[in-house]
């Protein structure tokens, strides 16, 4: 069922799934937000939380400045990086036309990760800023060789055979980078490499807010483009599309999107992958529909894992990173056994 | 298109191939497999830049228009591609306005009418909200067509658009083709059915490795002498009920 808003010049289709989707969604993560705010080592009122966000830190109780110091950046961290990675991964699937793409498997999470390792082990810690830079380098040159090799198997699977080979790649010089530094930085980093937000803090939050409100309205403006490259490129550009132009602009967008969330909380994987598949299960296919449904299940994904990581083993900490790859691997089988299922069935 | 070449990869494709397609007209393309029949088509389109030569719409050099302006005068439905399966038929056609449309203008009361007259013209509207993964291949391809139709372009390409299907929408989008140029649309479809060329095309132009072997209205050109040059089969042509029916006799030695 499409509706379709119209206003003098204006129209725009918007499907029923959507209007009813995009508020529930929205209004899950904010009562997300605020339970993960809540919960922790430390025991809080909920009052406290209010209080965190809405009061100046100066006037806050100690309870309530723990969680604005803390829980507030990394709350916000989880949801901007999870979104994030969403539309990062639902930009690489289409581009690549391949349900599987994702920052991760395509290698600009790894790319990132290197580039952000190296510049860490050679010129020591850096400003979160200057990372965000760092790991955009890192993505986005990892995407022009990807591209560059695969450019003849644009449209098809063959990039993600090339994203592979050069993910293992970058992983091995990760592990290299690794084994060559000093035991404290060792840990650091360790920790980093697996995907974590438990450094999370003000800058951090800070610095992805921008990012954010600086790629949305790339995003926003160029979702259209998408919708032709669905039937991929010798039709997109029938139709009409500067189809090569568009994948292009399509996959740096992607690194864009990725590599602050890597500079903060290193490589995690499967959000792009899982909640692109959650969005398009919901909405169907329009792009601008799936990518703004994606964006608040990623970050809710994202939110989630980092939270029950927290609290459920506490006080042993488990990292976002590892989280999100066991509830991803989970529901990957959940989905294939449905999927074969609904097959069977029709 | 006036002297076209083009190959990949060195392997020329197109040799100074000279085609014309008049508004009003369906023009046919036959020939075996690999003679060049689709990049006709794509290099018409603009999808290829021909290595020389010149293709032209209106008298305008293609490869100087922009991908949207083409767009507006050109519709190519391709050879079957992969639709995503939850896409609905509704979404599928709307594509076809893509070019029309703007940031803000996405589903204007043009775009709705020009995709109402489409999926009626294509009998599918009925199909509407239904997903692409549960059509059969000729309902699929019949939204195709519908999508192609909704583009509202006044040449129309077709690239083998009745492969794979059954005799009744083979029918239906032959038979919508001819409609199309008898409003005063240029058609040029790729077919592989000689008789399906005889029956419904104005112009048939046989292409052989990358040539135009022979061109003209099908009893000219349709002929024992051509197919055997051609196709390498031996056949008897036989004349009947307007159409031309080539009965293969065995391999040419």
């Amino acid at each position: 069922m499409t509706l379709t808003l119209r206003m003098g010049r204006i129209s725009l289709p918007i499907s029923l799934r959507f209007v009813i989707a995009a508020p529930l969604l929205l209004l899950a993560l904010i009562a997300s937000a605020y339970l993960a705010l809540g919960v922790g080592s430390s025991v809080t009122a909920p009052a406290d939380v209010l209080a965190a966000i809405l009061s100046p830190r100066e006037a806050l109780s100690p309870g309530a400045r723990a969680i604005a110091d803390f829980r507030l950046p990394r709350v916000q961290v989880a949801i901007m990086a999870g979104a994030m990675m969403a539309a990062s991964g639902y930009l690489l699937q289409v581009v690549s036309r391949n349900g599987l793409a994702d920052p991760g498997i395509l290698g600009l999470s790894d790319g990132a990760t290197v580039a952000v390792m190296l510049v860490t082990f050679l010129y020591g810690p850096i400003a979160v800023g200057q990372l965000g830079l760092v790991s955009l380098v890192g993505a986005v040159a990892t995407a022009g060789l990807v591209l560059g090799l695969g450019r003849r198997l644009l449209t098809g699977g063959g990039i993600i055979l090339v994203g592979l080979s050069i993910n293992i790649v970058l992983g091995a010089v990760v592990e290299m980078i690794l084994v060559s530094g000093t035991s404290a930085q060792f840990a650091q980093i360790m920790t980093w490499s697996r995907g974590t937000l438990g450094t999370a803090d003000g800058p951090d939050a800070a610095m992805m807010a921008r990012w954010f409100c600086l790629l949305m309205p790339v995003l926003l403006l160029g979702s259209r483009m998408l919708h032709p490259l669905l039937l991929g490129e010798e039709a997109a550009m029938a139709l009409g599309l500067p189809a090569r132009a568009v994948l292009v602009a399509g996959v740096l967008l992607a690194a864009a999107f990725a590599a602050p969330v890597i500079a903060v909380c290193g490589p995690i994987g499967f959000i792009g992958l899982m909640s692109a598949w959650i969005a398009r299960g919901i909405v169907g296919e329009r792009p601008t529909e799936v990518v703004l449904i994606a964006m608040p299940v990623g970050a809710g994904i994202l939110l989630w894992a980092d939270t029950l990581g927290r609290v459920l083993f506490s006080p042993i900490t488990v990292s976002a990173g590892i989280m999100v790859s066991v509830v991803g691997a989970l529901s990957f089988i959940l989905v294939a056994r449905t999927g074969r299922r609904s097959r069977a069935s029709s | 298109m006036d002297n076209v070449s083009f190959g990949f990869d060195g392997r020329a494709v197109m040799r100074d191939l000279t085609l014309r397609a008049k508004p009003g007209e369906f023009l046919a393309i036959v020939g075996p497999n690999g003679c060049g029949k689709s990049t006709a088509l794509k290099l018409i389109a603009g999808l290829h830049r021909p290595a020389s030569g010149v293709v032209r719409i209106d008298g305008q050099d293609v490869a100087a228009m922009g991908r949207a302006r083409i767009a507006r005068h050109v519709a190519l439905l391709t050879q079957a591609s992969a639709v995503p399966p939850n896409m609905t038929v509704h979404e599928l056609i709307a594509m076809g306005r893509f070019v029309h449309q703007g940031f803000l203008s996405r589903r204007s009361a043009r775009d709705e009418e020009a995709i109402a007259h489409a999926m009626r013209v294509m009998d599918v509207t009925g199909l509407s909200h239904r997903r692409v993964g549960e059509l059969s291949g000729g309902q699929l391809q019949r939204c195709r067509m519908a999508m192609t139709l909704a583009q509202d372009c006044g040449i129309l390409l077709l690239d083998e658009p009745t492969t794979y299907l059954d005799l009744r929408y083979q029918f239906d989008i032959l038979e919508t083709a001819r409609a199309q140029a008898r409003a005063g649309a240029a058609v040029v479809a790729v077919l592989h059915d000689f008789t399906q060329a005889s029956l419904y095309a104005d112009r048939v132009a046989v292409m052989h490795e990358g040539r135009i072997a022979a061109s003209g209205p099908a009893s000219e050109v349709l002929t024992e002498d051509v197919i055997a040059r051609v196709f390498g089969v031996r056949t008897r042509a036989v004349h009947a009920h307007g159409g031309i029916f080539h009965i293969p006799e065995g391999a040419v030695r």
